[in-house]
């Protein structure tokens, strides 16, 4: 699947508007007028400006395009330096920047000029073996100072196969202007549909079209909010040429079958099976009775195929083919597409239909269904006929295939009949050619992300504990552990446990960590035996004290925050805890948390705390619903959070009886 | 390491082509793994590791026969794989070097736990431009290896040319992150008649050089364990094993004789560059006037360097205006002088000149870094004076000083290069002397606050933080470029991490723009249930600074020995003032802690007369003596000795109000 971010995908076009600034330092006539504009009082929050984001996109007869992209951003503060900065992404198979330029301009002083000296050229994916996509950008921050402003514009050219692209109207910065031109050749025609605001109307000159929005507010990013495709306004376009053959088979789209036929003609011959994957998928099944097993077998087999990502002809559709199974099948390496698309060869090969799906990870609510599009999508999973004693909590009814099972093959912690988290609740092209639609992935409930923990210790009159804890986790709480366990060697992940002990019991030290995977079963079981010799605190001569917490939640609360601008994005999960503690001979509890109980349609929380028979039991579990909250909701939210961090802060005091 | 260019004759030499690198460097023949290799299931070096280096062989050319000017570096690495995560650490390799350089002749292989093998196709490489600037270029050549999974053996070779190089002065690592059975170095010198190449070993045992033919030489280690982090370790070159190669004229038998030749010859080049001229001459003359060669008229030599040259090393320090014109490399003090700008070494360089000029005696004083090695005399070898100063004779005693470190104050160095010998470069009398380390009391962080205590437990009031000494330098350098917001921010989230649901507003620094004063921070504390109620009772850590600080040493083991920095203090006032009504119920005195040798921990708690206010004090020192290493035996004890210190700083009282109901 393609691998560039949305912008990187975009056709590139040149502009038929005022002319490119000339060779020279002196900024641009635009960029003079831009700046010389007011600008309003956005407040210390804010760090940098744009006082003008334009693109300009000329589409040639033949389908070529041209791209102009200009902007000015002023720096308001320290922190915006940084914004001082253009970029343009482009293929090398397929585009390239034509020009680059930009200006940083302080009042009262010359303005400093940027070209092609200053320009970095450099890869998108340095994490790739190789990627064609590549980036071209000039950074100022360094020279910049509050009250400066950077312009720039640049121009690139692009003749991929694509007739499509999206284009946002800002990014987290306030923008005064900001502009979509696009000018097509006479016959031709433009569909827009505009995400994350309302429905916008080009002004219309001829074959001009132009999208352009005003004051748009700056986007601050929130901790478990939704992303910046949630927020920020964006544009999405579909060119319709008079005559297709006109224009180099150019794809395009105007049905999600469209796009499901297009995918599958570039997809379908690479899961062709030869006789080494027909003797492979055998080799697997082999003593599996039931097409459950044979599935398990295959898929287990393919999530643990190495990820290696090699993008080469991503202008011509390269990015959404994949290589052929046999080819991956004997590399051991691919990846996302490489790898469903083997698994899907090897389950033909074992008698099971499956597709490939396109998917958008990381923001559920980023393709939209009204168009269709294979620029939507940045991954690329696996969606197989439901076996009959198939997992329910990732299944689906495709409306012409019937019930399918959803798995990620390039996900190698997370087993058959779960799903990331990343992936729930998209909506996700399953790639069947003519049967092709766009579904609904489906959402995991809380016990599927669920994470149990039991500890007994003893505590002495010295302050000192010793005990063991045991943790079991399922689901995606497991896909969790056991991605810490595999990403660390044996001494990272045992230091990871110390000073994740340390932080709830000052001075402990872990004597065992056996670690445990039952990746079949979606469990991981981490057992820790523990010791601290200064855990509960004297207080005067008489008084003991500790919190009965012992060790705190991996992952921090995390509305400390007084305001919120954008909903309370939760994941499901549910988590208990039950710890007993031997206390020591002698004394008696003179003071033990309350019973808490936190009851909301989002989360239930519930702690108890009381000493029987000189031993101390301590109960905790959490509930939580995957919701999306609004903002108007955020002073319950951040009240609930908190009454947990205090519940599971509380403490006990004991007092001895001399 | 340096390059060189090398002698115009070498470039002369026959060019014979690749053909005659060793046979290594493109050979396909791949060692065919042993029975007991692929049935391998643990590191025989480091048992638990996620892979193991069974070989890794580097020939270093520096007289290849097909391109004399270049270096030609042949790498091999034959790994087994034990785990996902060694898996996935080998599933691709990419190599990333300069434009000066080549890379090529890549060939790799898996070898499955079957003993069947998949070779890398040819049109598998791919070489790219990583980033490119104007005319900097780095570029990476990548490849992925086939079939790699948990009880493979992969192996992989290149041959890279460093194109006008010479590998003078290069370190030659022995260790890697993970184990090695065998690691064996192949070099080939220059020849030359007026110098040869020479070794030095370091932290691991080598085998001696062997000639290997051709010219080359051979040098093997074995059984090396994985080099990892650890918190508060000395530096890598002290702990993990290398060789040094350089080229010299002559074996340095004799390290007097040796660092008399380095200092005499860096003697007489910092006479060459720091002459003055007129206007230098007239500038050393007008600040010193009427000092009659003290003290005080150093100072104002060196607070004018100071504060009108432009550091480039501490740009982002300077609170010189930053000029438009480009600062070109200078090349003597009278070139600083005429341009107002240079690196922190040329700062120290005008210095010298202007207070030689003024009558001073000044030499150069040539230093290690000992956060890259501890320099020793007795390994005579000029490799490790990475760094620089000047010293003057005051009052008959030779001091040293750097005013191209922004942050230290007059007098001072940084505490990479105190603590050490630096080598005092004199024509007739080069010798070693004793920087001497910098004590506690240097380096200190003073932090008092003015609170109050509500019935509800809500702890509010007035902070003040100073830090001084090397923790100034720190924090400046850490900041460095950094707006007040973001330093506001830095506060913020300290008291946010630590106290939870603290409320910081009011911060201020005192004037940040003299970088070698004392970093002072105040700011306004609110704490909702700091202070938690029990019953009657309210429970309350007067030491708020040190409450939910993270433990200093964590980890049960360590690898390494334990090295801090610098030695230094601290010194915490609290004074919290009580909610009306209350009084102290249960409270003890905090219990001091002895470190015998190495310092002492002190905390005190008291009321004021009027029985309202609670006053905690705490004194912490560490490092007396410059005892601030410590062998890794005797982790166990101070990991003890700094759990303790937290213990105590978590030290409880209980208050209460003796009118309210039960």
């Amino acid at each position: 699947m393609k691998t560039v971010a949305p912008c990187a995908a975009l056709v590139l076009l040149v502009s038929s508007l005022p002319p490119l600034a000339l060779a020279g330092d002196a900024p641009p006539p635009w960029l003079t007028a831009v700046i010389a504009a007011p600008l309003p009082d956005y407040g210390d929050r804010v760090h940098a400006a744009e006082l003008l984001r334009e693109r300009v996109v000329r589409v040639e007869p033949d389908g070529h395009m041209v791209v102009t992209e200009r902007g000015a951003i002023r720096v308001l503060a320290q922190e915006g330096r940084s914004s001082a900065a253009c970029q343009a992404v482009y293929s090398v198979a397929s585009g390239k920047v034509t020009s680059m330029r930009a200006w940083l301009t302080t009042p009262g002083k010359e303005p400093r000029a940027y070209g092609k000296k200053e320009a970095m050229d450099s890869q998108l994916a340095p994490g790739d073996v190789y990627n064609e996509s590549r980036v071209r950008s000039i950074r100022a921050g360094d020279d910049a100072s509050p009250g400066d402003t950077f312009g720039y514009e640049w121009t690139m050219e692009d003749r991929s196969v694509f007739a499509q692209f999206d284009w946002s109207f800002q990014g987290i910065d306030p923008v005064l202007a900001s502009r979509f031109t696009l000018a097509l050749p006479p016959g031709w025609r433009a569909n827009a549909i505009t995400m994350n605001g309302a429905p916008l109307v080009p002004a219309a000159g001829g074959e001009t079209l132009i999208w352009e929005l005003h004051d748009l507010p700056a986007i601050p990013i929130e901790p478990d909010g939704p992303p910046l495709s949630a927020l920020a306004s964006r544009l999405a376009v579909s060119l319709v040429p008079p005559d297709a053959a006109k224009t180099r088979g150019l794809a395009t789209f105007t049905s999600w079958t469209d796009v499901s036929r297009w995918l599958s003609e570039l997809a379908d011959a690479q899961a062709e099976v030869d006789e080494t994957l027909a003797a492979r998928a055998r080799e697997l099944t082999w003593g599996s009775r039931t097409d459950l097993e044979r599935v398990r077998a295959i898929v287990a087999f393919v999530q643990h195929v190495n990820y290696v990502s090699i993008q080469t002809g991503l202008g011509r559709g390269g990015g959404y083919r994949p290589h052929a199974a046999k080819d991956v099948l004997r590399n051991g390496y691919g990846d996302c597409k490489d790898k469903a698309n083997l698994a899907r060869a090897l389950l033909k090969a074992a008698g099971i239909p499956s597709y490939l799906v396109s998917i958008y990870a990381g923001d559920p609510d980023y393709v939209r269904e009204d168009w269709p599009s294979p620029q939507q999508f940045n991954h690329c999973i696996l969606a197989v006929r439901a076996p009959a004693d198939a997992p329910p909590a990732v299944r689906v009814e495709h409306p012409a295939l019937g019930s399918l099972v959803i798995f990620d093959p390039t996900d190698p912690e997370t087993p058959f009949g779960g799903l990331p988290t990343t992936l729930q609740g998209s909506l996700a092209l399953v790639v069947a050619g003519d049967r092709g639609a766009i579904i609904r992935m489906p959402l995991a409930p809380p016990d599927s992300n669920r994470l149990e923990r039991g500890i007994e210790a003893t505590l002495s009159a010295d302050g000192a504990i010793a005990g063991r804890m045991i943790e079991v986790s399922c689901g995606t709480a497991a896909t969790s552990e056991r991605a810490l366990r595999h990403t660390s060697s044996e001494s990272d992940y045992r230091q990871m446990i110390e000073r994740w002990v340390a932080r709830g019991m000052r001075s402990a030290s872990v004597s065992r960590v056996t670690p445990a995977d039952d990746f079949g079963a979606g469990r991981f079981r981490l057992e820790v035996e523990f010791a601290a010799q200064r855990y509960a605190q004297r207080v005067g001569a008489r008084l003991i004290t500790f919190q009965p917490a012992l060790v705190s939640r991996r992952e921090g609360l995390v509305f400390t925050a007084l305001e919120r601008h954008w909903p309370v994005v939760l994941d499901a999960e549910y988590e208990a805890e039950q710890v007993v503690i031997t206390l020591p001979a002698g004394y008696s509890a003179d003071d033990l948390p309350k019973a808490v109980e936190l009851s909301t349609d989002f989360g239930r929380y519930r702690a108890t705390c009381d000493v029987r028979e000189g031993r101390l039991h301590f109960f905790r579990t959490m509930r939580l619903e995957r919701a999306a909250l609004p903002v108007a909701r955020y002073a319950e939210v951040r009240t609930f959070f908190e009454n947990v961090r205090r519940a599971e802060t509380a403490i006990v005091v004991l007092k001895s009886a001399e | 390491m340096t390059n060189r260019r090398r002698p115009l004759i070498a470039r002369c030499a026959l060019v014979l082509g690749w053909v005659l690198v060793p046979a290594l460097a493109r050979s396909d023949d791949w060692t065919t793994a042993t029975p007991d290799e692929l049935a391998l299931k643990t590191s025989t070096v480091q048992p638990g590791a996620d892979a193991e280096v069974l070989l890794w062989e580097i020939s270093v050319d520096d007289a290849p026969e097909d391109d004399p000017t270049s270096t030609v570096f042949n790498h091999y690495l034959r790994v087994k794989i034990f785990t996902a995560a060694g898996a996935d650490r080998f599933r691709q390799v990419s190599i990333a070097y300069e434009k000066h350089s080549t890379v090529g002749f890549v060939r790799a292989r898996t070898t499955r736990t079957d003993g069947s093998g998949v070779s890398l196709a040819k049109d598998a490489v791919f070489t790219s431009t990583l980033a490119k600037q104007n005319k900097r270029e780095i570029r990476t050549t990548s490849f992925a290896l086939p079939g790699v999974e948990p009880g493979a053996i992969v192996e992989y070779r290149y041959r890279e040319a460093r194109h006008e190089f010479l590998a003078h002065n290069m370190s030659l690592p022995l260790q890697l992150d993970m184990p090695v059975q065998l690691v064996r170095y192949i070099i080939r010198p220059f020849v030359s008649p007026s110098y040869s190449m020479r070794t030095m070993t370091f932290h691991a045992v080598t085998s001696r050089f062997d000639r290997s033919g051709m010219g080359f030489h051979t040098t093997t280690a074995k059984n090396l364990p994985a080099f990892v982090e650890e918190p508060y370790m000395p530096p890598r070159a002290e702990i993990s094993g290398w060789i040094l190669i350089y080229y010299s004229g002559e074996e340095h038998s004799d390290p007097d004789g040796y660092w008399r030749d380095v200092g005499e010859t860096s003697a007489k080049w910092f006479e060459t560059v720091s002459r003055a001229n007129g206007r230098m001459r007239s500038v050393a003359d007008s600040l010193t006037s009427g000092t009659s060669g003290s003290e005080a008229g150093l100072r104002r030599l060196f607070d004018w360097c100071r504060t009108n040259v432009r550091n480039r090393t501490d740009d982002a320090l300077a609170n010189i205006p930053v000029p438009d014109t480009k600062i070109k490399p200078n090349e003597s003090a009278a070139a600083v002088f005429a341009q107002r700008a240079g690196t922190s070494s040329d700062v120290n360089l005008l210095f010298g000149a202007l207070a030689r000029a003024a009558g001073f005696d000044v030499r150069l004083a040539r230093m290690s870094d000992r956060d890259r090695y501890f320099f020793d005399p007795r390994t005579p070898n000029a490799y490790f004076l990475v760094s620089s100063a000047i010293a003057l004779r005051l009052d008959g005693a030779w001091r040293c000083f750097s005013p191209g470190d922004t942050p230290m104050p007059f007098g001072t160095l940084r505490w990479q290069e105190d603590g050490q010998q630096a080598l005092l470069c004199d024509r007739d009398s080069t010798r070693f002397m004793d920087l001497p380390m910098a004590t506690p009391a240097f380096t200190s962080q003073t932090r008092v606050a003015d609170l109050t205590l509500s019935q509800d437990g809500t702890l509010e009031g007035e902070l003040r933080m100073t830090f001084e000494g090397h923790m100034n330098m720190e924090r400046r350098l850490d900041e460095a470029g950094e707006s007040v917001a973001e330093r506001v921010k830095r506060i913020t989230d300290r008291f946010e991490g630590t106290l939870g649901t603290a409320e910081v507003s009011r911060v201020r620094f005192d004037d940040t723009t003299q970088v070698s004063q004392p970093y002072v921070v105040h700011l306004h504390l609110r704490v909702p249930d700091y202070a938690r109620r029990v019953g009657r009772r309210l429970l309350l850590q007067p030491n708020l600074f040190e409450k939910g600080a993270a433990p200093t040493f964590p980890s049960s083991t360590r690898r390494y020995p334990i090295y801090f920095h610098y030695p230094w203090s601290e010194q915490d006032s609290v004074r919290i003032t009580l909610p009306q009504g209350y009084a102290v119920d249960e409270a003890e005195q905090p219990k001091g802690l002895d470190l015998p040798g190495v310092g002492s921990y002190i905390a005190t708690m008291r009321l004021s007369p009027d029985a309202r206010t609670l006053i905690y004090t705490r004194a912490f020192r560490f490092g007396d003596g410059e005892t601030i290493y410590f062998p890794k035996g005797s982790y166990s004890l101070l990991k003890q000795t700094f759990d303790s210190i937290q213990q105590r700083d978590a030290h409880l009282l209980t208050i209460f109000d003796p009118a309210a109901p039960e």
